[in-house]
């Protein structure tokens, strides 16, 4: 370890002393219409056949070495290049505004730009996800949902059907950090999981990183989502909405102040509730969303944002005998950033972020109220820098501190003869848990020659609590060897540590997953994951392809023991078990992002397995999420002017699951037992039928006016799960207590299920 | 576009279908039958051993007769005493069929320690028991309209009783009542009684749950069960409170576990620890209170 931080720091030095006659050119890169950062675009330099990209607020910084003139494009996916020619022999700053692409444009665009960071970026691992794309496939009930996009990508499982959590290379979905505008999102989902909390007209771009982690991102074994608000249009106003089967949303956005400051606000709530009063009696549920941002600009040199989201789900049921069961759960963020440029080549972003997440269950029965409540409340500050001494290095380097609150509570009184139902006030009255985590990374993107690249970080994390402290050294080192201009060959190697768990409740999908902190009994998660892949392009960029290879060990995985009832834990912690993991595989990933037709195929073969010694006898089994084959089909034509085509294919094998493989007559009291007990040999011995659907949708597309103003309007006609197909959701077993026949029962979730939804946009 | 969205609509309603399960056919996977052993020694009662072959989960070999194992050897001894247990049936009179078991003729005696031998194919199979727990006291029995477990909300009977200091007991409930062909299984779908007419008929009902004393050493204790099978008003019934061996409790225990997650696919499964050395099974001891009638409420 020592040795490989020495090394990480010689290189660094070595290379940043190696400076010429160098210039320095930076800037932002917006959309022209909306004033939108353009997250990720490419600088490419044609001098030097090098180049950078834009980041997360749309900043470049690129240095030169000195020449009479300088040949830049900037470019980016679904935008017209822009191709200038500046003198090169100054320091200077540029902002570009970047113009949409009309769809005929697409194939000659596509041609004349490079288009190619998946080949020549030397992080791997990494998917953006298309929100164009996104935009127009077919979901559940009409809802654009970007987790059920993330599903479809390669080295993703999707959880049971109607969920959207989702499990990367063998990682629980605990293991995954969902974040919107840098605040953690603990329970992304909506009720059941059928939505996530995510509204697709406030995003601006989602990333999903699944291995070669650079050192900024920690916490998480698996994958990191990245999901970034829209900053809000900061020319005019415009207004977005749909309206749904379940729920319409509405999205306003507009100047502060022109070209200095604007804002978006965002909504969604469902009607479910509204619609179905008639027809089903004791059963309410409502959820709603809410994203809002603003930013302006101070100075040149100084850009402030604040973002927040709320989301909540209320759902209750009043059955027989007074029973009354209520569920209340709900994330909120905010987040002020400020973005300071302290010359062109230090760039520094410093985040206040507070986040929380609740989740309470409360029951009235036979004349007593009883409340389960869990949170967590983080405070988080962090500073990041990204420096660019020359065009041999990217430097970014760090700090930052968390405290998560928990605060988990119970408690049962009986109602008094008045009959009204006492209020628990959770908050003041549940025992907290306080646990800090302090990192420390630096990251260095080398490029140590023409064809080869090294990105090399360290990260620093340290966990303490009044009890007990964990830190551990990160290493992440990734590499790129350039084969020839369409192809390149990379290698990563990291080690992550993660200080939540997520007790996992595999099966359900009800929001009843509880996160505990690390603790002397609950060790730190672990990974160490090493991957290789090979990028290769097509057509001048038009097909893009990758294959990547990865083993992931894992440790201090956590499960519950055997015969655990959720609804009967009073101390999570006792009913666990540690174990330890392993997954690896290989994933396939050709995509067409351009041109009438585009999309992509996905396909992943893996295996993963865990080992604890509490569970199958010691014996090695099955991960519950393990399907040795997961392919996804995605592909959208533009059929004309006015009308869209779209559609997803999934197919994976069943997930596993147990089945005793023996019977045994009971002797004693059998009839209280059905006359038979279980003989189970091993776990995850069987696995559901396997899963597969094509979901299509038809998007009519039409510039309507209304009061003399235009607006652009569509239909959205979509069918989830075309052919119907009966997915298996869990496989329950009866006995007939006669014949004391087994029975296996399958049940599947959802059928084909139309929809209609219209969408509109001043 | 009116009509595009009445054709899709249509189109579509068609296509679904509302119904979320079905029954599936399981390819099973080979399966090696083992010996399963079940005696708990009652002392003052003669030795009931049930020893039968495990099959295959689905297989269609159902009934005792089917599993019954009759040429094997079955010996209990305790010192220069040894029992030999012989191949016996009894009616079952709820479900109208035999039930097949082995059988001895020594009364088991309380302080005594006995060990299990059974050959089966020229396999022995060995346990070893002591009968140590004292013989419960149960103070009183009563009975609940309401109450509610992982099943749901029943009636149940509530057993008020005394821990035994300066021991590890694990409690279970036992009721014995005689009943008639109406009585049904508590979720009122299961009978086959006919066979048995206008006449009266015995079950003996035993709790699935066991109770352990920790941290109540010799103070009171009480615990609700549901009955298993219905019952009419006043109907009378002998109520016992029966105390077992720790590792018999862990069996019985495990069972209980194993049987809600077998049904229930949100519960982690439970894999049986055998208490018998390369079988399936358990052999310990049980003592069992004096009885204390208990009168269903009108």
């Amino acid at each position: 370890m020592k040795h490989s931080i020495k090394i990480i720091f010689i290189l660094a030095i070595i290379s940043l002393s190696v400076s010429a006659q160098n210039y320095t050119l930076s800037g932002y890169i917006k959309d022209a219409k909306s004033g939108e950062a353009v997250i990720g675009s490419s600088i490419f330099l044609t001098n030097t056949k090098s180049g950078t990209s834009a980041n997360t607020y749309g900043f470049y910084s690129v240095t030169f070495k000195a020449s009479d003139t300088l040949g830049v494009v900037f470019s980016s996916l679904g935008y017209q290049p822009q191709i200038k020619k500046l003198s090169g022999r100054q320091n200077q700053s540029l902002n570009i505004d970047l113009l949409e692409n009309s769809s005929n444009l697409q194939e000659v665009v596509v041609k004349a730009s490079r288009n190619d960071d998946n080949v020549q970026k030397t992080q791997m691992g990494v998917i953006d996800v298309p929100m164009k794309l996104a935009n127009s496939l077919p979901v559940v009930l009409g809802e654009r949902d970007i987790m059920k996009i993330i599903q479809l990508l390669p080295g993703v499982q999707a959880g049971n059907e109607g969920t959207t959590g989702f499990y990367v290379r063998g990682g629980n979905s605990d293991q995954n950090l969902v974040q919107l505008d840098e605040a953690t999102v603990y329970n992304p989902n909506h009720l059941f999981g059928l939505f996530s909390t995510f509204n697709s007209n406030a995003l601006n771009r989602v990333t999903l990183i699944k291995g070669g982690f650079p050192a900024q991102y920690g916490g998480r074994l698996s994958s990191v989502l990245d999901i970034t608000m829209k900053e809000g249009n900061n020319k005019k106003v415009a207004v977005q909405g749909g309206i749904g089967l379940i729920s319409s949303n509405i999205t306003v956005e507009g100047p502060i102040k022109k070209e200095k400051g604007s804002f978006i606000i965002s909504g969604r709530r469902t009607y479910i509730d509204l619609l179905a009063k008639p027809f089903v009696k004791g059963i309410g549920y409502t959820f709603y969303d809410l994203n809002a941002k603003i930013n302006y600009q101070i100075t040149p040199k100084d850009k402030l944002f604040l973002s927040g989201f709320y989301g909540n789900d209320n759902a209750n049921y009043t059955g027989a005998s007074s029973l009354n069961y209520g569920i209340n759960f709900g994330n909120s963020t905010a987040t002020l950033r400020w973005n300071h440029l302290f010359n062109q080549k230090l760039f520094a972003n410093t985040s206040f972020i507070i986040n929380n997440y609740h989740l309470g269950l409360s029951t009235i029965q036979s004349g007593y109220v009883a409340q389960l409540y869990s949170s967590i409340k983080d405070i988080n500050a962090k500073t990041d820098f990204e420096f660019y001494p020359n065009q041999n290095h990217n430097v970014r380097f760090g700090v930052n501190f968390s405290t998560h609150t928990f605060a988990p509570f119970s408690a049962s009184i009986k109602i008094p003869k008045s009959g009204k139902v006492p209020k628990f006030n959770p908050d003041s009255l549940a025992i907290k848990t306080i646990i800090n985590e302090l990192a420390f990374y630096f990251n260095d993107e080398i490029k140590l020659s023409s064809n080869i690249s090294l990105n090399a970080g360290l990260r620093v994390p340290y966990f303490y609590t009044k009890d007990i402290s964990y830190k551990y050294l990160e290493p992440r080192i990734s590499t790129k060897i350039n084969l020839n201009q369409e192809t390149s060959l990379k290698l990563s190697y990291t080690v992550m540590n993660q200080f939540l768990h997520l007790i996992p409740n595999s099966t359900a999908s009800l929001p009843t997953d509880i996160w505990i902190p690390a603790s002397k009994a609950t060790a730190p998660q672990q990974s160490k994951q090493i991957s290789l892949g090979i990028f290769k392009n097509f057509k001048e960029n038009t097909y893009k392809t990758s294959f990547e290879v990865y083993y992931k060990d894992m440790k201090n995985q956590a499960l519950f023991k055997e015969g655990t009832l959720l609804t009967q834990v009073s101390v999570i912690e006792n009913n666990l078990t540690f174990g330890k993991g392993y997954s690896y595989g290989a994933e396939l990933f050709i995509e067409k992002n351009s041109g009438k037709f585009n999309g992509w195929l996905a396909y992943t073969l893996s295996w993963t397995n865990q080992t604890f010694k509490d569970l199958n006898f010691g014996k090695e089994f099955p991960f519950a999420y393990d399907r040795r084959h997961n392919l996804s089909i995605v592909g959208n034509y533009d059929l004309s002017k006015h009308w869209m085509l779209s559609g997803a294919f999934v197919f994976n094998t069943g997930r596993p699951y147990t089945l005793p493989v023996g019977r045994v007559d009971v002797g004693n009291g059998g009839t209280l037992y059905n006359g038979t007990y279980a003989d189970y040999t091993e776990r995850n011995n069987y696995r559901l039928n396997s899963f597969h659907r094509l979901d299509v949708s038809a998007i009519y597309k039409k510039t309507r006016q209304l009061f003399h103003k235009s607006y652009e309007s569509e239909w959205v006609f979509s069918v989830y799960n075309l052919y119907s197909r009966r997915n298996p959701y869990f496989v329950y077993l009866s006995t007939d207590e006669i014949t004391k026949t087994p029975v296996a029962t399958q049940v599947s979730l959802l059928p084909a299920v139309p929809s209609v939804s219209y969408n509109f946009k001043f | 576009m009116k009509k595009v969205i009445l054709i899709f609509l249509v189109t579509l309603i068609g296509f679904m279908d509302f119904s979320c399960e079905k029954v599936i056919t399981i390819k099973e996977k080979p399966y090696q039958d083992q010996l399963s052993i079940e005696c708990l020694l009652v002392p003052g009662q003669v030795p009931k051993l049930f020893l039968n072959k495990s099959v295959a989960y689905f297989s269609s070999k159902t009934s005792s007769a089917d599993l019954f194992i009759t040429d094997a050897t079955v010996k209990i001894s305790s010192g220069n005493e040894t029992d030999i247990l012989k191949p016996s049936s009894e009616r079952n009179p709820f479900l109208c069929q035999e039930e097949f078991f082995y059988l001895g003729k020594i009364p088991a005696v309380f302080g005594k320690t006995y060990k299990l031998e059974v050959v089966y194919q020229g396999t022995t199979y060995t346990a070893e028991t002591t009968i140590n727990q004292s013989k419960p006291k149960l103070n009183t029995v009563d009975y609940t309209q309401k109450f509610n477990d992982v099943y749901g909300e029943h009636e149940g009977i509530i057993l008020n009783f005394n821990d035994t200091q300066n021991e590890e007991n694990n409690y279970r409930f036992q009721m014995i009542r005689q009943v008639d062909s109406t009585v049904r299984t508590a979720n009122n779908k299961v009978y086959r009684t006919e066979c048995n007419g206008a006449n009266k008929f015995t079950i003996n009902e035993v709790g699935r749950s066991v109770y352990n004393d920790q941290n109540k050493n010799g103070l009171p204790m009480s615990f609700v069960i549901e009955p298993a099978y219905t019952h009419t008003n006043g109907q009378v019934a002998k109520v016992y409170l029966q105390t077992m061996d720790s590792k018999s409790a862990a069996f019985f225990d495990a069972l209980d576990r194993q049987k809600l997650a077998t049904y229930n696919p949100f519960v982690e499964p439970v894999f049986l620890k055998s208490q018998i050395a390369g079988c399936i099974g358990v052999f310990g001891s049980l003592n069992i209170s004096e009885p204390i009638e208990f009168i269903f409420p009108e």
